[in-house]
């Protein structure tokens, strides 16, 4: 019995661990990212208002940038995101990448976790751009952009397979 | 002695097959409460989630106010509004078993929606384009806007 005992002490502590991983907020959550501002011209090259990765990257990678986003979250009910973006753009990864690479984009999303009544996304793209991947992607990579979207986009397989 | 602490492991190996898979199944898709509202504006510049070239055996994947998965307990509204610039998936060629997935204001049903589902779209003065170059042989260009359900089979 006693291993028994010890086992689901085990499990129990360790569910408890993954709970609390994960936040937790109440009802009423607001999230609001308003991106401004205008494009920068650095050497020859204009570049955009957020980015994420910057540069060439061999072998295996992960490139995943989050905007406004509720990813393994436990939210109350009410919950609201909005997001921006005006004059200055938002890119996740300008390069190359060489290798099997994860490049994951999601803006103004919920791609986990559990999220109470009433959950409102709103996303407005005004004058700039919001690229994903700006350059070469080598062979057997996953490249996801989630925009004002419910699920996990890189999760999934493709439609139809 | 023997007999009891086979039967221990066996509750416990019992215990690992239940409570394993719930917290696993747990955070694997987004749960949402009653009604969920998505609004998405794109107004004078573009969207993009490849710029580059694709080497064989990618998936590139888009989805722009979209349902991809998870359970919502109630109405789901979809507004998606395009104006004066274009959205692209991929904007160089696609290789030899890649796939590009671009869903616009879709609703891929991976997952439960038990109340009402309002689904718009609107493309005004500006384009929607999934692959804007070639598509070799054995690759999946897939394009979803305001549908339910797939479209690649």
């Amino acid at each position: 019995m006693r291993y028994f005992t010890l086992m689901m002490g085990t499990l129990l502590v360790s569910g408890t661990a993954l709970s609390l991983d994960a936040p937790h907020i109440g009802s009423g959550a607001h999230l609001t990212a308003d991106i401004g501002g205008k494009t920068q011209d650095i050497g020859a090259t204009s570049y955009a208002g957020v980015v994420n990765a910057l540069g060439d990257v061999s072998g295996k990678s992960t490139v995943v940038q989050n905007l406004a986003h509720i990813g393994d979250a436990s939210v109350g009910s009410n919950a609201k995101i909005a997001l921006s973006v005006k004059n200055a753009g938002v890119a996740n990864a300008l390069g190359a990448f060489e290798g099997a690479a994860v490049v994951n984009q999601s803006i103004a999303s919920v791609s986990g976790g559990d999220v109470g009544s009433n959950l409102t996304l709103d996303t407005s793209i005004e004058n700039a751009g919001v690229v994903n991947v700006v350059g070469g992607i080598g062979g057997l990579a996953k490249i996801c952009q989630s925009i004002g979207s419910i699920g996990n986009n890189c999760k999934e397989k493709p439609i139809g397979d | 002695m023997g007999i009891d602490l086979v039967k221990t492991l066996g509750l416990a190996v019992l215990g690992l097959l239940c409570v394993v898979p719930i917290l696993g199944i747990a955070s694997d898709v987004p749960h949402i409460g009653d009604g969920a509202s998505i609004h998405v504006t794109i107004g004078g510049s573009g969207v993009a989630n490849v710029g580059g070239a694709l080497a064989a055996g990618v998936n590139a994947k888009q989805m722009i106010g979209s349902y991809i998965s998870g359970n919502v307990d109630g109405k789901l509204h979809l507004t998606t509004e395009i104006k004066n610039a274009g959205v692209v998936n991929a904007s160089l060629g696609i290789l030899g078993g890649s796939t590009a997935t671009q869903g616009i204001g879709s609703v891929k049903l991976t997952g439960t929606v038990t109340g009402d589902v309002t689904d718009q779209v609107q493309l005004t003065g500006a384009g929607a384009v999934n692959v804007a170059a070639s598509v070799a042989g054995s690759a999946k260009a897939c394009q979803l806007i305001g549908t339910i359900g797939l479209n690649c089979n």
